[in-house]
C-alpha cells in the first residue's frame, strides 16, 4: 500500500488461484451465506450477507468480472492491507491488473466492475470499514512485476508470468517492452495439476488430493510413495517441456535472449524444467505483480501531481 | 480472559523460519516475546504515521510560503538576473527516467 495526498494505493492481483496484495496472499474461494457461519476466521460482512473468504480455489473462468466473487475478495484483500496500518476509514486507489492481452478488452469493464459502489461499509475479521474508492486502473499482468526494473533489462528478454489460469509473454528489447510481441496463453499451474491428476488416474487408478500436486509442484517433491512421486514428477516435467515449447512458438531462443519468470508458475521451471541457470531468472516473490501495479499507478499519478 | 492461539511456522520458508528462530533464541516466554514484539511493530507504526502527518503539514506550509513569495522573486531575477548553475544528474537516473518514459509509453498504447 502507497500514499498519495489523502488516499491510498493498493495493488491487487486477482489470480486465478490466489489474490494478491503488497504484502498478502491468500486463496480465491469464497463462500456465501444467509446466515453466519461458525468456526470461519476469514468472515466478511457486506450488504447483509455472510463471505467465507480463501475457502478453496475459484473455479476457472475466461471472465473475473461475471459474478461478484472477485467484488468481495478486492474488499478482503484491501481490508487486509488496511490492517497492516491498522485503517479502517480512507480513500482507497485500486491498481489492478489483466492478462497483457486482453487489457485493451477488457479494461473498461473491469474497471467499471471494481467501481461498481464508490462508498462501501463492510466488516472483515470482526473490524468495520468504511472505504471510498475514488479511482481505479488496469495494468498489464506480468509486465507490472519487472516495471520498477525496466532499466536493468539491457540486450533481449523473454519475460514470461506463469500464473495458475494464463501465461502471459512479453519480449523486452534494450529495456522497452515490444508491443508486437506479446501473448497470453491458457497455461498455467491449474493446467498442470489437472494433467497431474489424470495421469495419476491413468497409471494408478488414483485420484490425487489437490494439496499433494501442489505441493510437488511448488516443491518438486512431497512425502508420498516413491512410484507416485515418479509419476507426479513425469507428469509435472511434460508439462513444463509444453510451456518452454510454446515459449519457443513465439520466438524465444534461449541462446540469443534471457528469460525471466515471474509469477507463481515459476516453480515449474524451477522444479521441472530444463535450462540454462545464468539465462533464465526466476522471480519467486508471489506478490511481485500487486506491487508492480502500485509502483505503476504512483508512478503515474505523482507525474500529475496526485490529480485522480 | 485468557486466550490461546497456535502459531505455525513453516521451517521451509526462509521469514517464518527467521520468527521460529528469534521466538526460539529469546530469553522470555514465547508468549511474552510475541506480545512485546507485536506491540512494539503496532507503536513503530502509529509514530510513523504521526511522522508522515507531521511532515505533510511540515511541506504544505514550506509550500504556500513559497508560493506566497513567488512574485517578489520574480521581480528580483527581473532585476538582478542570476545565471541557474545546471544541476548535474547522475547517470543512473538519467537511465531510470528513460526506462520509466519507456514504461509509460507501453502502457499508453492499452
Amino acid at each position: 500500500m502507497k500514499t498519495l495526498n489523502n488516499f491510498k494505493i493498493i495493488g491487487i492481483d486477482h489470480g486465478y488461484g490466489n489474490m494478491k496484495t503488497a504484502n498478502c496472499c491468500f486463496p480465491t474461494g469464497v463462500i456465501a451465506s444467509d446466515t453466519e457461519p461458525p468456526f470461519t476466521n476469514d468472515l466478511l460482512v457486506w450488504n447483509n450477507k455472510y463471505y467465507s473468504i480463501g475457502v478453496g480455489h475459484k473455479e476457472f473462468t475466461a471472465d473475473k468480472f461475471t459474478d461478484e466473487d472477485y467484488y468481495i475478495l478486492t474488499l478482503a484483500a484491501i481490508a487486509r492491507e488496511l490492517n497492516r496500518e491498522r485503517i479502517t476509514d480512507t480513500k482507497v486507489y485500486i491498481a489492478a491488473g489483466l492478462p497483457l492481452t486482453w487489457v485493451t478488452r477488457q479494461k473498461e469493464e473491469f474497471k467499471k466492475y471494481l467501481l461498481q459502489h464508490r462508498t462501501v461499509d463492510f466488516n472483515f475479521r470482526r473490524t468495520d470499514y468504511h472505504i471510498e474508492i475514488i479511482e481505479t486502473d488496469v495494468f498489464p499482468q506480468g509486465f507490472a512485476a519487472i516495471a520498477e526494473r525496466l532499466g536493468e533489462f539491457k540486450g533481449t528478454t523473454m519475460l514470461c508470468d506463469i500464473g495458475n489460469g494464463t501465461m502471459n509473454l512479453l519480449k523486452i528489447s534494450d529495456r522497452k517492452p515490444d508491443m508486437l510481441n506479446m501473448f497470453t496463453e491458457k497455461y498455467g499451474v491449474y493446467q498442470c495439476t489437472l494433467a497431474v491428476r489424470e495421469t495419476m488416474m491413468r497409471e494408478h487408478h488414483t485420484n490425487l488430493d489437490e494439496s499433494i500436486i501442489t505441493e510437488v509442484l511448488k516443491k518438486g517433491t512431497a512425502d508420498i510413495d516413491g512410484e507416485y512421486l515418479n509419476t507426479i514428477i513425469t507428469a509435472a516435467k511434460a508439462y513444463t517441456a509444453e510451456i518452454l515449447r510454446k515459449l519457443r512458438e513465439h520466438d524465444y531462443n534461449p541462446k540469443l535472449m534471457k528469460l525471466y519468470v515471474v509469477g507463481g508458475g515459476g516453480c515449474l521451471i524451477r522444479h521441472f524444467g530444463e535450462y540454462d541457470k545464468d539465462r533464465v531468472f526466476i522471480n519467486s516473490d508471489i506478490c511481485a505483480t500487486a506491487k508492480g501495479y502500485e509502483y505503476i499507478a504512483y508512478t503515474k499519478l505523482s507525474k500529475n501531481g496526485g490529480a485522480v | 480472559m485468557i486466550k490461546n492461539l497456535k502459531l505455525r511456522l513453516n521451517l521451509d520458508v526462509e521469514a517464518e523460519k527467521r520468527v521460529y528462530d528469534y521466538l526460539q533464541n529469546s530469553e522470555r516466554s514465547i508468549s511474552k516475546e510475541a506480545i512485546r514484539s507485536i506491540n512494539e511493530y503496532l507503536d513503530l507504526i502509529e509514530e510513523r504515521n504521526t511522522e508522515n502527518n507531521f511532515l505533510d503539514r511540515v511541506t504544505a506550509t514550506i509550500e504556500d510560503s513559497l508560493k506566497a513569495l513567488t512574485p517578489l522573486l520574480n521581480l528580483l531575477t527581473l532585476t538582478q538576473p542570476v545565471a541557474q548553475p545546471q544541476q548535474a544528474v547522475p547517470v543512473s537516473e538519467k537511465k531510470d527516467s528513460a526506462a520509466e518514459e519507456n514504461m509509460l509509453e507501453f502502457l499508453d498504447s492499452f
